[in-house]
């Protein structure tokens, strides 16, 4: 077992691919000479060659499209998109062409696609740098969506991701990166399944992705208080793990959810819509969510803190949860 | 012999003072009349009787305090005899002295062992006062508080709540569950029933449907109206 980043522990998953399987590359801008954008493919380019990781020109419709034909020409792509924020020019090709070819083709074609961007605010980024949309893309049948939040996760959802003969699509929250954490040498994690992160039994946390770490910090800050709360990380989007939610809200009978996305649409809405669709008789308590604020996330940092999440916010929203 | 307990007169009361006696020992009262004035945490409020009877002993003094369901006086049934009516200690004044219940003129006291009555104060299940719903608002029950309540045949308006918003929680209805278990069965059992609370502003329940009134002048109708009107028909 030894301790890395989330940064370190994504590397040392994307070296294991390119190192044990020939189709396998990297694509996307500024992945190669540069090190990517948030570091993570430092020094690839040096160990596998410009063959195997691949800097492309700034068009994401262009190179996830390359990187779909490429999959359906028998190779394993990783295609890395800078931000969520640019692979909204890529939709075109995610949603109409990768989620859709096995459908479309009578079952003649998959896209063993995986497309790996980085998420989320916290890091003084701006707007159009700092959103979160991993709701979009959880709401399209024909891909999966994958959002590790520790460095073990980060290192064990690759392989899988890149077994599996659909795309799939890992969500990195960039305030994630330089979070450290313990990773084992056998793989820990599938994707398939959410995990419980803390065990708890008054009130069940729901989270996943940059929100983990504060809902940690706010479940320490409630024990503190008397207050025992589960945190169940998500970390898989689509397709949802209801079964390990609804276990987890039963055995709580309060549910928080936790969510960076804006409030309206969100996969919060979504995961309290199951609730109440599936354990509404187990309920003991109103549900509650915490979103960003409806507002196009903020450069200065005391207002880019006001509008996401923060573990006083989840605390406040628990204790309301219980009366308290 | 007629136990009149001081009721509940409103959803936060616990307890009453007695201010007046609207009626005499040996006085004939009937269901419904007003027979005492009790102060309650709000308002002085009358008083009524359940049954028809005849006053006969008072057993709280005027200015005490006492819980609700506490015996405020006895009263003879239609028929009973003062002579044969068991007595009851009185309630002792402020000062310490048990004073001798007022008791009806011409019923001669019986001498005996005074039997000390079993007061048996109504509380909620978990000694909370119940609020009642402003008018046109649910009270908040929890789907799991409710669902449970049901299995346990539990009535969920004498729950108290403790959660959000002062909602009803599975926890709150475990704890009745756990209080109604370990009560012992009072006897008499409390009045009055948790289920039909008396409000100050409304002491009297109210009928469900007005009582059908008839024409002064109308008669049951009679054979020879219905003779009448068979053969007007033919």
């Amino acid at each position: 077992m030894t301790t890395m980043s989330y940064r370190e522990a994504m590397r040392t998953a994307l070296r294991e691919a390119l190192a044990g399987d020939p189709r396998v590359f990297l694509m996307g801008e500024d992945v190669g000479r540069y090190g990517g954008t948030y570091a993570v493919t430092k020094g690839l380019l040096e160990e596998f060659g410009p063959e195997r990781v691949r800097d492309t020109p700034l068009s994401e419709l262009g190179f996830v499209g390359a990187g779909i034909g490429a999959a359906l020409g028998g190779m394993r792509p990783i295609v890395e998109v800078m931000t969520v924020n640019f692979s909204l020019l890529a939709l075109d090709q995610i949603v109409n062409t990768a989620a859709l070819y096995r459908h479309m083709s009578g079952g003649q074609f998959s896209v063993p696609l995986v497309i790996r961007m980085a998420t989320g605010a916290g890091r003084q980024i701006a707007a159009q740098h700092s959103h979160s949309f991993e709701n979009w893309y959880a709401s399209i049948p024909g891909i999966k969506v994958l959002a590790p939040a520790t460095a073990q996760d980060a290192r064990d959802m690759l392989a899988p991701a890149l077994a599996d003969p659909d795309p799939v699509i890992i969500f990195e929250h960039a305030q994630l990166y330089n979070t450290e954490g313990e990773v084992t040498a056998e793989r820990q994690a599938d994707i398939r399944t959410a995990a419980v992160r803390r065990p708890g039994t008054m009130v069940s946390v729901v989270t996943y992705g940059g929100s983990l770490p504060k809902a940690l910090a706010a479940a320490d800050q409630l024990a503190a208080d008397g207050v025992d709360a589960e945190v169940l990380d998500l970390r898989v989007l689509r397709p949802l793990d209801t079964a390990t939610i609804l276990a987890s809200v039963r055995k709580c009978r309060r549910a928080v959810v936790v969510d960076e996305g804006w409030r309206t649409g969100s996969l919060a809405a979504e995961i309290m819509a199951r609730i109440v669709e599936q354990a509404f008789y187990d309920l003991d308590a109103p549900l509650a969510r915490v979103c960003s604020a409806e507002v196009p996330i903020p450069y200065a940092r005391h207002l880019e803190d006001a509008a996401l999440p923060q573990p006083a916010g989840i605390v406040a929203a628990v204790n309301a949860v219980l009366g308290r | 012999m007629i136990e009149f307990k001081l009721p509940s007169l409103g959803a936060d009361m616990d307890e009453g003072k007695l201010l007046e006696w609207m009626v005499k020992p040996g006085d004939l009262v009937k269901r419904g009349q007003a027979v005492a004035v009790v102060d309650t945490a709000k308002a002085a409020v009358d008083v009524e009787i359940w049954q028809d009877g005849t006053m006969f002993e008072q057993l709280v003094p005027i200015g005490a305090t006492v819980p609700v369901g506490t015996v405020l006086a006895t009263l003879l049934e239609p028929g009973e005899s003062a002579a044969t009516a068991p007595r009851r200690a009185a309630m002792p004044l402020p000062g310490g002295q048990a004073p001798a219940p007022a008791v009806a003129a011409g019923m001669a006291p019986a001498i005996g062992p005074a039997v000390a009555p079993p007061v048996a104060p109504t509380v909620t299940p978990t000694g909370a006062p119940i609020a009642a719903p402003p008018p046109g608002q649910r009270r908040p029950v929890s789907p799991a508080a409710r669902a449970r309540a049901q299995e346990l045949g539990l009535d969920i308006d004498g729950v108290a709540g403790t959660g959000p918003h002062g909602a009803v929680t599975l926890a709150d209805v475990v704890l009745a569950a756990a209080v109604r278990t370990a009560a012992p069965v009072a006897d008499p059992p409390p009045p009055p029933p948790l289920r039909r609370p008396h409000r100050p502003w409304c002491p009297r329940p109210r009928r469900l449907r007005p009582r059908r009134r008839r024409h002064p002048r109308w008669r049951p109708p009679t054979a020879r109206w219905r003779c009448a009107r068979r053969s007007a028909r033919q």
